[in-house]
């Protein structure tokens, strides 16, 4: 939730960047459901997809964002904007496939890159890559955590069991002696 | 009945306290129960029985005393903190079995030992039979159970706390080991070591879960759970943040405040209550509004900074945990008046029948909470058509829904019931920058749709986020007409949950409805 809220302000703080006019105006005026109307109706695919992932991604729709961003990414394996929102929306929602695909994808398309924009796209690489390999120790953890609650929940379980047993077992010819 | 009433408050900081977590601790004590009596029955046949008794007594003593102290490092080994809801929600299950395994099999395993002991004592003392013998020792046993049952949930927890309770219960127990060992003779000093191990005994007070990102303001011990308000200090021209939490011991909240009243942003679906009184045809008059889980009062904020300039608010609020109502009071300015009514102490259910006679614009319902403790009886068909007869015809209700998609088993589960329930179609609406769904319906049935104009009122303070909730592909609808949907008889909400989370990894896969 706490990953979610911050992607919320870093949006509201305009911090991406739309490529497309007719669907940047849109979205600074708050209505979301036209840009994305605006989106849709591009002739050009990658602007077309690109609107889309912008147009959800400012209206708080990460989910349709991302899919639209692995959707437009697929097509246009090189785009380093497609790449960047699936890694960052992939970190935000814990979806590790997406955020590595998308760093990975940024990696390799960011040697392309005019060197007037190289800083920018290292800086997204560094701090998505470090998003990633959060994400990536907490689903280490949570595998972890989980191996260790089955085993230990099989242990103990297994011992009550076998302790229930030797005793049951051994209380019955004591009592029979005594009979 | 102390330790094991206490049991699932001590764990709940981390696994919270749902229909889940309760089986896996009744489970774990009842196997402890008939390991022990095995034990107990096996340890009753040794020439002097008291003695056995009192070494029993000792080590349930001192194995219940320092649960307060070992719960934090169990817990934290199953379920380690930092970790999001979707990769905790995994670990709910097995992780509060392992740790109730762990921390409350052994005393429940000597405490087991005890009635087999008695009962073989009571028979040798006074040569009544062993179905006499266990009848008496039994009767002491449930006559004791039930004492426990009434101090620890009205008294001891709420009063002294969760640390003081175990130790009250180390601390009788030990007393009761130190009296059987010095009353069998010759065990006076081992009934003085116990005493002074039992002396020993002063955990501090538990370590809770620290709060990310947040310092806790205040913290007790209710009834019902453990709440807590930590305050976020304001960041990068951002606004200070107040949030009230209960059993949490991951990155969410149950009630949020921030300086001013109106909306709260930042991806809040409190946000979304805002918008019922911009659909209404009405733009003046009093806006009757009733919250289910009022918790600190933050919809009541909402609602109040956002209604249309010549509305006023009426509300009211029911709040199962009267701690939770003083600490809005205390923390988030949930200001006491004619026309912010708080029903303090009353399930919501029991309220919405029997005390509140008066019809309501809307209604909300914020009575689940980390996806996970959904109160069945407040998501059947019949609790929604309760909700329906206590709204106007042109009243709105709305829930709120953790989801991790718009295809979530609970949000079909609690769409269907409500959509039956209302006799009128509802809408899922998921909230921007959350994995919070809204449910909304209206009991005429002329809820705008998404497409509708009315739908997004310009200029209201509520038209942006109307639009992201317009978005096509962020809503989905549920119509009456659906056959499967949670009743009274039958609510499957628990399967629900458990299929939602085994689910949760997918959630990005589903399918989208447009």
């Amino acid at each position: 939730m706490r990953t979610l809220r911050a992607l919320a302000v870093l949006v509201a703080c305009g911090s991406a960047v739309a490529q497309d006019d007719p669907v940047r105006s849109e979205i600074a005026r708050g209505a979301f459901r036209a840009a994305l109307t605006a989106a849709e109706s591009l002739t050009d695919d990658l602007a077309r997809s690109r609107g889309i992932v912008e147009a959800r991604y400012h209206a708080g729709d990460l989910p349709g964002a991302l899919l639209a961003a692995r959707d437009g990414l697929a097509r246009h394996a090189d785009d380093r904007w497609l790449a960047w929102r699936r890694a960052e929306l992939g970190v935000a929602l814990r979806s590790e496939l997406d955020a590595r695909a998308g760093v990975e994808a940024l990696r390799r398309s960011v040697a392309s890159a005019p060197p007037t924009e190289s800083d920018f796209w290292r800086a997204q690489i560094d701090a998505n890559a470090a998003g990633l390999s959060d994400l990536e120790r907490g689903l280490e953890a949570s595998g972890s955590a989980r191996t260790r609650a089955l085993a230990c929940s099989a242990l103990v379980l297994a011992g009550a069991i076998t302790l229930a047993a030797f005793l049951a077992r051994r209380d019955r010819p004591a009592r029979d002696a005594r009979a | 009945m102390v330790v094991e009433l206490a049991a699932v408050r001590l764990i709940a900081p981390w696994f919270g306290t749902s229909q889940t977590v309760w089986t896996n601790v009744i489970g774990v004590v009842l196997l402890a129960l008939a390991v022990g009596y095995l034990a107990g029955a096996r340890l009753s046949r040794r020439e002097r029985p008291e003695r056995a008794l009192g070494w029993v007594l000792a080590a349930a003593a001192s194995t219940a005393a320092w649960l307060p102290a070992l719960a934090p490092r169990v817990a934290g080994t199953f379920l380690p903190e930092g970790l999001a809801l979707d990769e905790v929600a995994g670990l709910l299950r097995w992780g509060s079995l392992a740790t109730a395994l762990v921390l409350f099999l052994p005393p429940a395993l000597f405490l087991g030992c005890v009635s087999p002991i008695c009962a073989e004592i009571v028979e040798r003392a006074r040569g009544a039979g062993a179905g006499s013998a266990g009848g008496r020792v039994l009767c002491a046993s449930t006559l004791g159970s039930l004492v426990g049952t009434f101090s620890t949930s009205y008294w001891l927890v709420p009063v002294a706390g969760l640390t003081k309770t175990f130790l009250a219960a180390g601390v009788v127990l030990a007393l009761l080991a130190a009296f059987v060992l010095i009353a069998s003779k010759r065990s006076i000093g081992a009934g003085a070591g116990v005493l002074l191990v039992a002396a020993a005994f002063a955990p501090g007070e538990m370590p809770r879960p620290a709060p990310k990102d947040g310092v806790v303001v205040a913290a007790r011990e209710s009834p019902y759970q453990s709440v807590r308000v930590v305050r976020r200090p304001a960041t990068d021209g951002g606004r200070e943040r107040r949030e009230l939490q209960v059993n949490e011991a991951f990155d969410s909240f149950q009630s949020v405040w921030v300086p001013g009243l109106g909306l709260i942003g930042d991806g809040s679906y409190y946000d979304v209550f805002a918008l019922p009184a911009w659909w209404s045809e009405r733009r003046e008059g009093t806006w009757r509004l009733c919250v289910l889980g009022l918790g600190a009062g933050s919809t009541f904020r909402v609602v109040e900074g956002t209604l249309p300039r010549g509305m006023e608010l009426d509300a009211i609020g029911v709040e199962i945990d009267p701690v939770v109502v003083e600490l809005g009071r205390e923390w988030m300015e949930l200001a006491p008046g004619p026309k912010r009514r708080v029903l303090a102490g009353w399930d919501a259910r029991t309220a919405l029948a029997h005390l509140l006679d008066e019809r309501f614009d809307q209604i909300v319902v914020d009575a689940y909470a980390n996806q996970m403790e959904i109160p069945p009886h407040l998501c059947t068909r019949e609790f929604f058509e309760l909700v329906r007869e206590r709204l106007v015809p042109s009243g709105v209700v709305c829930v709120n829904v953790g989801a991790f998609s718009l295809a979530d088993p609970v949000l079909d589960g609690v769409g269907g019931a409500l959509a039956a329930g209302m006799r009128a179609r509802a809408v899922a609406l998921r909230v921007p920058f959350s994995r919070n769904v809204v449910l909304v319906s209206r009991r005429d049935g002329m809820l705008p749709g998404t497409t509708d104009p009315a739908f997004v009122p310009a200029e209201s303070p509520v038209a942006t986020l109307a639009d992201q909730l317009a978005l096509p592909g962020a809503q989905r609808a549920f119509l009456p007409e659906r056959d499967a949907v949670l009743t009274d008889d039958r609510c499957d909400v628990e399967l629900r949950q458990l299929a939602s989370i085994a689910r949760a990894r997918d959630a990005l896969e589903a399918p989208r409805e447009r």
